[in-house]
């Protein structure tokens, strides 16, 4: 995709600088005509092939820009690191449909607020540990 | 300043009327571009210097913030109460209310009723540090390339404009050109510094890229500095918010909840 | 219930100033080189700002079309306000200071 904008954006540049040159050399020659001679010069107008190009490079300019932004892609924080997209240009200001994309990505925003490991209590969590390995243990001499 | 001067030779056109100058062509490359480049450049070192200046770590004493925590507390109480089942509102709600009323943990009693001076707390004057640094950031260049424009490349027409203006702009825009029946459309180069002035704004936007990042870090350190100087007193706040608090209807949003959350999610 | 309604439409900065950010690029840059381009077409007075209309509002019509699949509202709090109108003025100015210079370079 972005192979694609940015050729369309050398050939637009490209096109635009020529023109750009072409109608300075039209201007400068006008100019001198206006100095020489009786020719009604007003009446001559930019040929119609450099005003073509000019629209040309502008429309192939627009296109390149609007492709230069790919579709939103997100790597996901665990697992396989695959690029996973949604197909969006733009991410959807509802907040319920905002989420989704951090569900995607296993992210968690708010995580300072709900990772709370100091609020757990260590030493009853190894107390549990130990218990349920002692049972299983004594589970395991029985049978 | 010796710098090629227009050359006089009018010609009045058929259609508009407008009179044609030759311009000597040195002017685009002598006078044109380098006002452009040393505009774009100046801001460019704009933000680089507002980045520099801007970054500095505001210390606020612990007590402080304690304070302006509790209030912002009871305010998302008030706000976003709804959030939580009616047994752990009650119970916030109580003990907010009891802090804030004893005022537990207000910063420093004031002592007197007299408003202080806000020049004297270090706070506040270092936050109108900031926004005259930033002031100064942005009127000083302006103010340096208009006095560079206007001494430099004074008195000569600098290029036509593509678009006619009302005789009103004359004065304005043709600053030392001493021709009184020359069209508007032709400028000297101050208009050039007033249009780049007005119409920069999408290129920085292009080169700079965005820095929206600090503003918000910005924002936040607003956030906890607190009171700002000349507000009611912390004392008062609290008392204010305990009330509130007190008084706060609670409604919980986990009734129902199940079936809103299916039909957010149904389609 | 009426925290249900107010729960409904709380809506995500992050994306709103994701957007903002999008559609404020594209339209600096298109205006910038649409205004080169009326330089080199040495257009005048009427013509120019006929140019800059015709561009930004095909811009923001391309950009509805493409970008957000004729669902403006999906993106946006309010999408006339946001893509057309807040930026008119400073996007006029960028268009005008390069046609402006343009124009005085090829003239």
């Amino acid at each position: 995709m972005s192979i694609i904008s940015k050729v369309l954006l050398i050939v637009a540049l490209a096109q635009l600088f020529h023109s750009g040159f072409s109608s300075y050399e039209f201007h400068q020659l006008k100019k001198q005509l206006a100095a020489g001679s009786s020719v009604a010069i007003d009446q001559i107008s930019l040929p119609k092939d450099i005003r073509l190009e000019v629209l040309s490079g502008l429309i192939l300019f627009t296109f390149s820009v609007f492709m230069s932004f790919g579709k939103l892609t997100y790597l996901p924080l665990s697992g396989k690191p695959v690029l996973l997209s949604q197909h969006e240009y733009l991410k959807e200001i509802d907040m319920n449909r905002a989420t989704m994309t951090n569900n995607l990505i296993g992210s968690d925003p708010y995580g300072e607020i709900t990772y709370t490991p100091n609020f757990v209590d260590v030493h009853a969590k190894r107390k549990e540990l130990k218990q349920w390995l002692n049972d299983r243990e004594s589970h395991d001499k029985v049978n | 300043m010796h710098l090629p001067s227009l050359l006089s030779f009018f010609e009045l056109s058929k259609e508009n009327a407008v009179a044609e100058l030759t311009l000597d062509p040195k002017l685009k490359y002598w006078v044109l571009l380098p006002i452009s480049i040393v505009m774009i450049l100046v801001g460019v070192t704009r933000q680089h210097i507002m980045a520099l200046i801007g970054l500095k770590v505001k210390s606020v004493p612990r007590k402080k913030i304690t304070e302006a925590q509790y209030m912002g507390k009871a305010q998302s109480l008030l706000g976003n109460g709804s959030n939580l089942s009616d047994e752990s509102f009650k119970t916030r709600q109580e003990y907010l209310a009891q802090i804030l009323a004893e005022g537990k943990y207000v910063a420093e009693q004031t002592k007197s009723d007299e408003p202080v001076n806000p020049l004297n707390d270090p706070n506040a004057s270092d936050a109108m540090m900031n926004m005259a640094k930033g002031n100064l950031a942005n009127y000083i260049p302006q103010t340096l390339i208009m006095w560079w424009v206007n001494h430099f490349f004074a008195g000569f027409v600098l290029m036509k404009l593509p678009f006619p203006l009302t005789i009103r702009f004359k004065e304005m825009l043709q600053s030392g050109v001493m021709t009184a029946d020359l069209d508007v459309r032709w400028v000297s180069s101050i208009s050039w510094y007033f249009i780049s002035v007005l119409g920069l704004n999408p290129l920085y936007n292009l080169i700079l890229g965005n820095n929206d990042v600090d503003a918000l870090g910005m924002a936040q350190q607003q956030q906890q500095l607190g009171g700002m100087p000349g507000g009611p007193a912390p004392e008062v706040m609290m008392k204010n918010l305990a009330n509130d608090v007190t008084i706060a209807q609670h409604e919980t949003c986990f009734k129902g909840i199940e079936e809103r959350v299916l039909k957010l999610y149904k389609n | 219930m009426s925290s249900s309604e107010a729960f409904a439409d709380i809506k995500s900065p992050v994306s709103i100033e994701f957007n903002r950010k999008v559609i404020l690029r594209i339209q600096d840059i298109t205006s910038l080189v649409y205004g080169c381009g009326a330089g080199i077409l040495q257009l005048e007075s009427l013509q120019g700002f006929g140019l800059f209309a015709i561009s930004y509002i095909s811009v923001a019509f391309v950009f509805f079309a493409w970008f957000c699949h004729f669902q403006p509202g999906k993106y946006f709090q309010s999408p006339v306000q946001e893509v057309l109108i807040d930026s008119l003025f400073r996007e006029l100015a960028g268009f005008v200071m390069a046609w402006t210079f343009v124009y005085a370079l090829l003239g």
